[in-house]
């Protein structure tokens, strides 16, 4: 301790402090440009990643034969060509039937009816039916889901999906093996209705199969007996990732079946994992759709994020393949007897991590860095305003200084009016205004904001820095928190949001300073983003990112409301500030 | 008619037989074998190591040591688990053909669950039970030769209980001592199946003790093959090879194949790591070759004949010295009991006539 204490008086005495106090800006940016290498750069460089490896013993994923193969074949075309023919009947008949047909085979149903009050997809009544298998020598108190909603998420009809479904869960019925309860859940999409399920799942159903240990959606929407490649999707919301265990014990059967896979959409079969440039590919797309989980229309998976379930979504892709639909059933088949030989709830291996190819990872501890990195950078640009206010040196104490009391009074109203803000979409809810006018109209007010507001008010050079130096560690300490929950979002969020640090309204052109504050706006630059990856005007952003807030507790929305929003009104709130003013009052 | 008698007479011999042959066991070097088997781990996936140690169990009870000498100790109960595809069996081999849990329903399993530490092993070595217990206890004296098999999981120098526990080399070499001072044992056979096994081993010092493990420092002990239908490893390969070689070499008491011979068959190829074995006889020099595998399993009854006049000078005191002199064992010590209740009525038999009269 004595030592540190040393060397710290040391680099007082010698000025070393000062000097890398000026030099704070430019160590930030250094900060960020390591931060964005070290994701893009070093992780996908050889040697940086690990291969992907089975961590917990009780799995034993494929040391049991598949069995859901010829004798279940004419059943699940038998079930298909039903479940054809059920397509132009309403959700209440569909399940009535499809509830029949699982009683018959000694199972426990019961529909759940919800009602659903949703901005973009408008206000509909929704049922859910769910039936459990009680397992014959299990003690019932946990359980693993087998979900195929009635249509995916593209809002095709999911014909396949719920065929193997059923057609598994009835073959399920002959095992005496089940050390846990199966439960069959059929909603009507994977969105908003499943999520609704599992939340009153947990709190106010009566039938119920006890704690949910892993949940897979099944998606094959085609017709066909046969399809191309499997999908598999397993990025939650909020940062939730299912165990790696579970996604690599899927991923692992799959390939033994001898199946094409590919994860999060990438058609993975496709890269070869040995080229830097495919594992770039994989690790940005995980980055991003981490980042934005939930602003898309759900698969299926991210419906149980919250509850320690881990969940997957198992797509079928194409429909002309070599790989026939009970192959694609022997992969839940499987995963749900390695799931069952489990003794207690998945723990082994990592609940956070990215992809760069279906069989390499990198573990937190890799790329946290580059997150932490982003936050000290603001940091470091917030002490740099401070150093700038001089209260920090010892002749200016002043025990009640104005100036200061000024900014903080800002920075409570900005919390206050960007709390509001989460609400502003709710006001904007007016029947003459669709969703695209939403949200232009909403991006038009920053705007306005932006270029009105130093007419309205001007800080004194002290309150500028004040309020500059409160804005950047407000978004630093959120970024902080956020980071290990959800590394995707904090990372984008830091590095979208970083171009904000570059202003300085000491200097003369000020267009090129809003101009600045207007790209790292937070709604502009969101907007900038989901048009730039989705390839079209995403007018509709605001209102899916509030109404997922409100539908599915997806946190993206109140946390760039309450941290980066803060943040922007404060720097809006000092871009008043002229030198020439200061000269004047003088 | 006549054969009605002639089964009689028969029966009647039978009886006098059994009779003698209670009377009369006499102490030789292999009447007092027992056999400790240890399975040390819980949980379905180690359905292996509960595999390994009934499959011991059923060899050992074949080579001819009784139930009621066998110290059978599981931490858990596989063929009752919900994953079992085969309710009520355990299999070691996936062609089924020995059910090791179901065979003659004659399995006794003296220790399971949670009753399987590393406290209860050491008092059953020892004899150092703390309170009356009805619990199995390892009744051997200064003749006897013990075979004690572990599996679990193991690493250097220790052996895990339960994921619980774990024993180390030096209890069990401190145990093995603390015997050999009591005079429990004329000689030790210490099999070990684990990961890293021969460290358990290396630095015992206790006499008379031959110990042979699955692998060496720092090598893994491996499985012999899965069982697609229950969905799990059923053998490991040391066991499975060790079983393989006693199935196929002894199949009546006269064999004299000794320990070397065992493990010479054990060759890396089969067993897949590194075998090894200490050996330490006090006061004599011998290795591997010397010492003949029955002297462990065979249970040899050597029945030496007494007259039946004998049984009439035969008082109270005698049948006394012979338990406390020879036998230990409760339920032989019962049988004679009943004898000698019974024997007043014996002595009032005059001869064979008289029975075949129908007295």
């Amino acid at each position: 301790m004595s030592l540190l204490i040393k060397f710290i008086n040391r680099a007082v005495d010698s000025g070393l402090i000062i000097k890398l106090l000026k030099k704070l800006p430019f160590i930030s940016r250094l900060l960020v440009v390591a931060a964005i290498a070290l994701i893009f750069g070093y992780l996908p460089l050889d040697g940086s990643f690990r291969r992907t490896y089975i961590s917990e013993n009780a799995l034993m994923p494929n040391q049991a034969y598949s069995q859901f193969r010829e004798t279940e074949w004419n059943i699940v075309r038998g079930f298909r060509n039903e479940i054809k023919d059920l397509k132009v009947w309403n959700i209440d008949i569909r399940n009535k039937i499809v509830s029949n047909w699982l009683q018959d085979y000694s199972l426990e149903t019961s529909i759940y009816k919800t009602n659903i009050i949703s901005d973009v997809s408008g206000d509909h009544n929704s049922e859910v039916l769910y039936g459990i298998l009680n397992g014959q020598r299990c003690d019932g108190t946990e359980a693993m889901v087998i979900c195929a909603p009635w249509f995916n998420s593209e809002m095709e009809y999911n014909v396949g999906g719920v065929s193997v479904a059923i057609a598994l869960t009835r073959f399920f019925t002959n095992w005496p093996i089940w050390s846990k309860n199966i439960i069959l859940v059929i909603p009507e999409t994977p969105g908003v209705d499943l999520r609704k399920w599992v939340e009153s799942y947990h709190n106010e159903l009566k039938l119920t199969g006890g704690t949910i240990e892993s949940a897979m959606v099944l998606d094959y929407p085609s017709e066909s007996d046969s399809f191309d490649y499997l999908d598999v999707e397993y990025i939650g919301l909020n940062g939730a990732l299912p165990n790696l265990d579970l996604v690599n014990t899927a991923l692992h059967i799959a390939e033994n079946e001898g199946i094409k896979i590919s994860i999060n959409g990438m058609k993975s079969f496709e890269k070869d994992q040995n080229n830097f440039k495919n594992r770039l590919h994989h690790i940005s797309n995980g980055i991003q759709k981490m980042a934005m989980a939930g602003l898309y229309p759900l698969k299926g998976h991210e419906a149980f994020s919250g509850w320690r379930i881990q969940a997957i979504t198992l797509k079928a892709v194409g429909n002309s393949g070599n790989h026939d639909i009970t192959t694609f059933g022997r992969v839940p088949e499987a995963v749900t007897r390695s799931v069952n030989n489990l003794l207690e709830k998945f723990h082994q291996s990592f609940f956070f991590y990215l992809l760069l190819s279906p069989k390499l990872f990198v573990s937190i501890a890799s790329y946290l860095p580059a997150a932490i990195l982003v936050t000290v950078a603001f940091a470091g640009m917030s002490i740099d305003s401070l150093t700038k206010t001089n209260i920090l040196k010892n002749d200016a104490v002043e025990t009640f200084d104005f100036e200061i009391i000024v900014a903080l009074v800002f920075y409570l109203i900005s919390i206050a009016l960007s709390l509001s803000y989460s609400k502003i979409i709710n006001l904007l809810r007016n029947k003459n205004l669709n969703f695209d006018q939403q949200g232009k109209f909403l991006l038009i007010i920053q705007v306005f904001f932006l270029f009105t507001s130093y007419m309205i008010y001007k800080p004194t050079k002290k309150t500028y820095h004040m309020l500059k130096s409160i804005a950047f560690m407000h978004l630093s300490l959120v970024l902080t928190l956020l980071l290990a929950l959800n590394f995707g979002l904090a990372f984008i969020m830091g590095v979208l949001a970083f171009p904000m640090t570059f202003i300085d309204f000491e200097k003369e052109n000020k267009t090129k300073q809003r101009l600045l504050l207007l790209v790292s706006n937070p709604f502009i630059a969101i907007f900038c983003m989901c048009s730039w990856i989705e390839d079209k005007w995403t007018w509709t952003i605001f209102n899916v990112m509030s109404s997922s807030w409100e539908n599915l507790g997806c946190w993206t929305w109140p946390i760039v409301c309450c941290s980066w929003l803060t943040t922007w009104i404060l720097l809006v709130i000092a871009s008043g500030y002229s030198p020439s003013n200061e000269k004047k009052r003088m | 008619m006549k054969s009605n008698q002639l089964l009689k007479q028969n029966f009647f011999c039978v009886f006098i037989l059994l009779v003698l042959s209670v009377f009369t066991c006499s102490v030789s070097a292999e009447t007092n074998n027992w056999a400790v088997l240890v399975c040390t781990s819980r949980f379905w996936f180690n359905y292996r190591h509960m595999a390994n140690t009934l499959s011991f169990y059923h060899t050992v009870k074949r080579l001819g040591i009784p139930d009621s000498q066998i110290v059978l100790m599981l931490a858990d109960d596989v063929s009752c688990n919900s994953r079992n595809m085969f309710p009520g069996s355990v299999y070691n081999n996936k062609d089924h053909n020995i059910d090791l849990y179901g065979v003659n329903d004659d399995i006794e399993v003296d220790y399971k669950g949670y009753e399987v530490t590393v406290d209860n092993f050491m008092k059953i070595l020892t004899n150092k039970f703390q309170h009356q217990t009805n619990s199995k206890r390892l009744l051997t004296d200064k003749d006897s030769n013990i075979f004690i098999y572990m599996t679990g999981h193991g690493g250097d120098n220790f052996l895990k209980f339960q994921d619980f526990e774990e024993i180390v080399s030096e209890d069990l070499n401190m145990a093995f001592n603390e015997m050999w001072l009591k005079e429990r044992y004329n000689k030790i056979l210490f099999m070990i199946d684990t990961c890293q096994a021969n460290t358990m081993f290396s630095n015992f010092d206790a006499p008379n003790v031959v110990a042979i493990g699955s692998s060496e420092l720092d090598e893994s002990s491996y499985s012999h093959h899965t069982d697609m239908d229950i969905g799990v490893a059923v053998i490991d390969r040391f066991t499975y090879y060790v079983l393989e070689f006693l199935e196929q070499n002894i199949h009546n008491k006269k064999y004299d194949g000794t320990l070397q011979d065992l493990y010479d068959y054990l060759s890396f190829d089969k067993v897949h790591s590194h075998i090894g074995y200490k050996i330490d006889f006090l006061n004599k020099d011998l290795d591997l070759k010397d010492i003949k595998i029955l002297d462990f399993f065979s249970q040899t009854q050597i029945i030496e004949p007494i007259k039946y006049e004998n049984l009439g000078e035969a008082s109270d005191n005698t049948f006394k010295d012979l338990l406390t002199s020879s036998l230990n064992h409760t339920l032989v010590n019962e049988k004679i009991e009943n004898i000698v209740s019974q024997h007043a009525e014996l002595k009032k038999i005059k001869s064979f006539s008289d029975i075949n009269n129908g007295a």
